[in-house]
C-alpha cells in the first residue's frame, strides 16, 4: 500500500513540474525522490498535502507574469445618429 | 460612371420584364383579364426583375472580367509603386467570437498573423479576440488558446484578450465595446470573422490604399470560401470560386464608392466609423423595433451618409472564409440573417439622407430573403389557377370585364415552355458564362481541366435545384416568423458535424409532406400540371436525403479524389489555407478547459492572474459551489456557478490545491492521472 502512494505522490511531482515548465530530467527526478523521502519522514498520513505545499519552494517554482490581457483603456465615444 | 452603369441596368432590367411580363401574360388563359392572373403577374414581375439583375450584374462582372478589370475600381487609382511606397499607420485586427471551435478560429488568426510577419511589416499590427461567449468552458478555453499563441507568436503585448461581461446588441455590439476603449489608439481597424484567414500582403496592401485615399471609410474585399470538405461546402465552395469572380465583379462594376460592407474582411477607419455609425436601436413596432441585427449594410449607409465611400474590391485576393458544413446549418444561420435584413426595410423607407445606391442595398437584401414567400405565394396563384380551369366552370364573363362578349380562356403551353426556358437562360448563363471566363483567362487547371470543369458545374446545376425549392420553403417560414416577430436565438456556427437521419427528417418534414400533397393534388387535376410541379415538388419531397448525404463529408473527399469540383486553393494549398487545413491544437485535449485551468499549474496562474479583482457572490453560495465542485467535479455545476468559480482567483487556488492531493479515484485524482501520462500537453 504504502509502495502505491510513495509512487503515486513521485509521479504527482514529476507531473507538476513537467507542467510547470521544469525539464524533468535526472537530476530532477532525484531531487524529486529526496523531497518524497523527506516528507515521508513525518509519515504518511497528510503526505500528499504536505509534498504538494513543498514542491513550488524546493524548486523554485517561480510563475512568470501572464501577458497583458488588454491594453490600457484610452475611453472614446461612439456617436448615434437619430434615431430613425 | 456609377449614374451610367446604374441607370444602363434598371433600363435594362425593365425593359427585360417588361418583355417577360408580356410572355407571361400571353400564357395565362385569361391574359391577366381576373384578379388571381393580375397577383400572378405582379409576383412573376417582382421574380423576374430580381434574377434580371443577377443576370445582367453577372454580365457586366464577364465583360469587365475580360476588359482586365474595372478601370474605375478604388485598387487601379494608384499604380503599384506608390501604393508600395505608402507608410502604414496603426491598424488593429479585431475578431469578434461567439462560441466557435477554439483552436480553429486561432489558427485563421494564426496563419494571418504568420503572412503579415512574412510581410515584414506586422509591428504596425495589433490583435484583438473580443468574446461574446457566455460559458466558462468555453471562454476558459479561448483565453488558454489566446495565452498560448501569445507564447508561440512571441506576441505577448500585441495580442489580446477581451471576454465582454455583458453581450449587448450582438456582434455590432462587441465590435462598439472595443472602440469605445482602443479605437482612439488606431486609425484603422480590419474586422475578421472566426472563420477568416486574411494574407498579410494583402492587408498591407489595403491599410496603404486607405492611407491613400482619405475620403474611404471602408474597404471590403471579396472573401473566398476554403477549407470545405462536406459534398455540401465543397458544392458552395465551387460555385463561389467559379461563379463569384463574375457576380462581384459585376456587383462592384455597379456600386463602385457606394459598395455594401459585409460585415468581415473589411478593414475600416475607425475614427469616422466611431462618427458616424453608431446604430441606435429601431424605434418602429414588432420587428422594426430593437436592435439593428445585420449591422454591416447599415454601417455600410451611414458611412456613405457622412460623405465617405466604401468599396467592395475583388483584386483583393487572398482573403478567405469557411461556408456553413451543411444545409443545415446554412439555414439556421439565414434564420437570423433573413430576421437583420427584413428589419432594413425601417431604414430603407425612414432612414433620412441614405444614398440611394445604399438602399438599393438595403433592397437586395431584403429580396434575397423576401423572393422566397414571392416565390411560393406565386406557386399557390398558379396551382389555384390550374385548380378553377380543371374543376371550375369557364367564366365567360367575369365581373371584371364589362363586355358583351365572352372571355375565352387560351392555353398555349409552347409559350408557356418559351417562358420557361427564357427564365432558365437568365438563371444559367451566368454559369456558362462563368466556365469561359475560366477557360479564357487560362485557370482551368485550377479547376481540374475543361471537362471536369463542366462536369462540375452540370453537378453544381443539379445540386443548385435540389437545394432551391428547400431553401425557398425554409426562407418563407423565416420570413414569416419575421414578420410575426418570432423570437429568435442568435448562436454560434456549428462548423464541424454532419447531419442525422433523424435530425434532417424532423426539420424537412413538413415541406415533404406540403409538396407531397401538392404534387398528388396536381397529379389528380392535370398531368400537365403534375410534371410542372414536379422540379419544386420533388427536392421538397427529397429534402431530407438530399441533406443527409450532402452533410457527408465522405462524399465530399470522394469528390475531391474524382478531382471534381475542385478550386484552387484545393490543388495548390497557400500558407494561410494550409494553416488551418488541420489547425494545430493550443489547448491540452485530455481535460475539459475548466479542468485544466485547475490542474494544470501554469494554465491555474494564469486564470487566478486574469481573473476578476472584486468577488462577487455570496460567501455560502460560493463555499457550497466550491466544496461541490471539490468534491464531484464541475459537472453538478449549472453554468452560472461555473462561471463564478472560473472568475474567482481564490476559488481557482483551493480547486487547484484540492486537486492535486485529491485520492486516485475520486473526480480530481483521475484528471491528475490524466496529467501525470507523458504525453499530456
Amino acid at each position: 500500500m504504502t509502495d502505491n502512494i510513495v509512487e503515486d505522490a513521485l509521479g504527482r511531482v514529476l507531473a507538476y513540474l513537467r507542467l510547470s515548465g521544469v525539464s524533468v530530467d535526472t537530476d530532477t527526478t532525484r531531487a524529486a525522490l529526496r523531497l518524497v523521502d523527506d516528507t515521508l519522514e513525518a509519515g504518511e498520513e497528510g503526505l500528499l498535502e504536505r509534498l504538494m505545499a513543498a514542491v513550488p519552494e524546493r524548486f523554485g517554482l517561480d510563475q512568470p507574469a501572464p501577458p497583458m490581457l488588454a491594453p490600457p483603456v484610452h475611453h472614446g465615444s461612439i456617436h448615434y445618429p437619430r434615431r430613425p | 460612371m456609377a449614374v451610367l452603369r446604374r441607370a444602363t441596368l434598371i433600363l435594362l432590367v425593365l425593359a427585360q420584364t417588361l418583355a417577360g411580363l408580356y410572355g407571361m401574360q400571353s400564357v395565362l388563359p385569361y391574359h391577366g383579364g381576373n384578379l388571381l392572373e393580375k397577383g400572378i403577374l405582379f409576383l412573376f414581375a417582382v421574380l423576374f426583375a430580381w434574377i434580371s439583375v443577377g443576370f445582367w450584374t453577372a454580365l457586366l462582372g464577364f465583360w469587365l472580367r475580360r476588359r482586365g478589370g474595372d478601370p474605375w475600381s478604388l485598387v487601379r487609382r494608384y499604380d503599384a509603386a506608390t501604393v508600395a511606397a505608402t507608410p502604414l499607420a496603426r491598424t488593429a485586427v479585431v475578431m469578434p467570437i461567439y462560441n466557435e471551435p477554439v483552436d480553429r478560429t486561432l489558427a485563421g488568426l494564426r496563419a494571418t498573423i504568420q503572412s503579415l510577419r512574412d510581410t515584414g511589416e506586422l509591428e504596425h499590427f495589433d490583435f484583438y479576440l473580443l468574446s461574446d461567449s457566455r460559458d466558462a468552458q468555453q471562454w476558459l478555453e479561448e483565453r488558454t488558446g489566446w495565452y498560448r499563441l501569445c507564447q508561440e507568436q512571441g506576441l505577448q503585448g500585441r495580442l489580446f484578450y477581451r471576454h465582454r461581461p455583458v453581450n449587448l446588441n450582438f456582434k455590432s455590439g462587441n465590435v462598439a465595446d472595443f472602440l469605445r476603449r482602443w479605437g482612439k489608439d488606431y486609425e484603422y481597424m480590419v474586422v475578421l470573422d472566426a472563420d477568416s484567414v486574411m494574407g498579410g500582403a494583402t492587408l498591407t496592401r489595403m491599410v496603404r490604399h486607405m492611407e491613400l485615399a482619405p475620403k474611404v471609410g471602408i474597404l471590403q474585399t471579396s472573401p473566398s470560401l476554403i477549407n470545405a470538405h462536406s459534398a455540401f461546402a465543397r458544392f458552395q465552395q465551387f460555385a463561389n470560386r467559379v461563379y463569384g469572380p463574375l457576380f462581384t465583379a459585376g456587383l462592384a462594376g455597379i456600386q463602385l464608392g457606394e459598395a455594401a460592407y459585409w460585415g468581415h474582411n473589411a478593414i475600416i477607419r475607425c475614427k469616422p466609423f466611431m462618427e458616424h455609425c453608431g446604430l441606435q436601436h429601431l424605434s418602429g413596432f414588432g420587428l422594426f423595433r430593437g436592435p439593428i441585427m445585420s449591422h454591416d449594410f447599415v454601417e455600410a449607409a451611414y458611412m456613405g451618409r457622412a460623405g465617405y465611400e466604401v468599396w467592395m474590391e475583388p483584386e483583393l485576393d487572398e482573403s478567405y472564409e469557411e461556408s456553413p458544413p451543411t444545409l443545415v446549418d446554412e439555414l439556421t444561420r439565414d434564420r437570423r440573417w433573413a430576421k437583420g435584413n427584413l428589419q432594413h426595410a425601417w431604414l430603407f423607407l425612414f432612414a433620412p439622407k441614405l444614398r440611394f445606391a445604399h438602399r438599393m442595398a438595403f433592397l437586395n437584401g431584403i429580396l434575397s430573403y423576401l423572393s422566397s414567400p414571392i416565390w411560393l405565394a406565386f406557386l399557390i396563384l398558379t396551382s389555384i389557377e390550374a385548380t378553377r380551369l380543371t374543376l371550375w366552370p369557364i367564366d365567360y364573363f367575369p365581373e371584371q370585364q364589362n363586355s358583351m362578349f365572352p372571355a375565352w380562356p387560351e392555353w398555349h403551353p409552347h409559350w408557356a415552355v418559351g417562358l420557361i426556358l427564357s427564365t432558365f437562360f437568365l438563371l444559367f448563363l451566368p454559369k456558362f458564362l462563368a466556365i469561359a471566363d475560366v477557360l479564357l483567362s487560362g485557370r482551368r487547371r485550377q479547376h481540374g481541366g475543361a471537362w471536369r470543369l463542366f462536369a462540375s458545374v452540370c453537378l453544381e446545376l443539379l445540386v443548385s435545384m435540389l437545394l432551391a425549392p428547400i431553401r425557398m420553403l425554409t426562407h418563407s417560414r423565416y420570413v414569416l416568423g419575421a414578420l410575426f416577430n418570432l423570437s429568435l436565438h442568435w448562436g454560434g456556427q456549428n462548423r464541424t458535424d454532419e447531419t442525422g437521419w433523424r435530425e434532417a427528417f424532423v426539420s424537412h418534414a413538413p415541406g415533404t409532406l406540403l409538396a407531397a400533397g401538392w404534387a398528388g393534388l396536381a397529379l389528380w387535376l392535370d398531368p400537365f400540371f403534375f410534371f410542372w410541379s414536379l422540379p419544386v415538388a420533388l427536392p421538397l419531397i427529397l429534402a431530407a436525403p438530399t441533406s443527409v448525404v450532402l452533410s457527408r463529408v465522405a462524399l465530399g473527399e470522394a469528390l475531391r479524389r474524382r478531382r471534381l469540383l475542385l478550386t484552387p486553393e484545393e490543388q495548390r494549398l497557400s500558407p494561410q489555407v494550409d494553416a488551418i487545413a488541420d489547425p494545430r491544437p493550443l489547448n491540452p485535449g485530455a481535460l475539459s478547459a475548466f479542468d485544466a485551468a485547475v490542474v494544470d499549474p501554469d494554465l491555474n496562474h494564469l486564470h487566478r492572474a486574469l481573473a476578476r479583482r472584486r468577488r462577487c457572490l455570496e460567501p455560502e453560495a460560493r463555499e457550497e459551489w466550491l466544496q461541490r465542485c471539490i468534491q464531484h467535479g464541475p459537472e453538478g455545476l449549472n453554468r452560472r456557478q461555473l462561471n463564478a468559480l472560473a472568475r474567482d482567483g481564490e476559488a481557482l487556488a483551493r480547486l487547484h490545491r484540492a486537486a492535486w492531493v485529491a485520492p486516485p479515484d475520486s473526480y480530481w485524482g483521475t484528471r491528475i492521472g490524466l496529467v501525470k501520462r507523458r504525453d499530456y500537453g
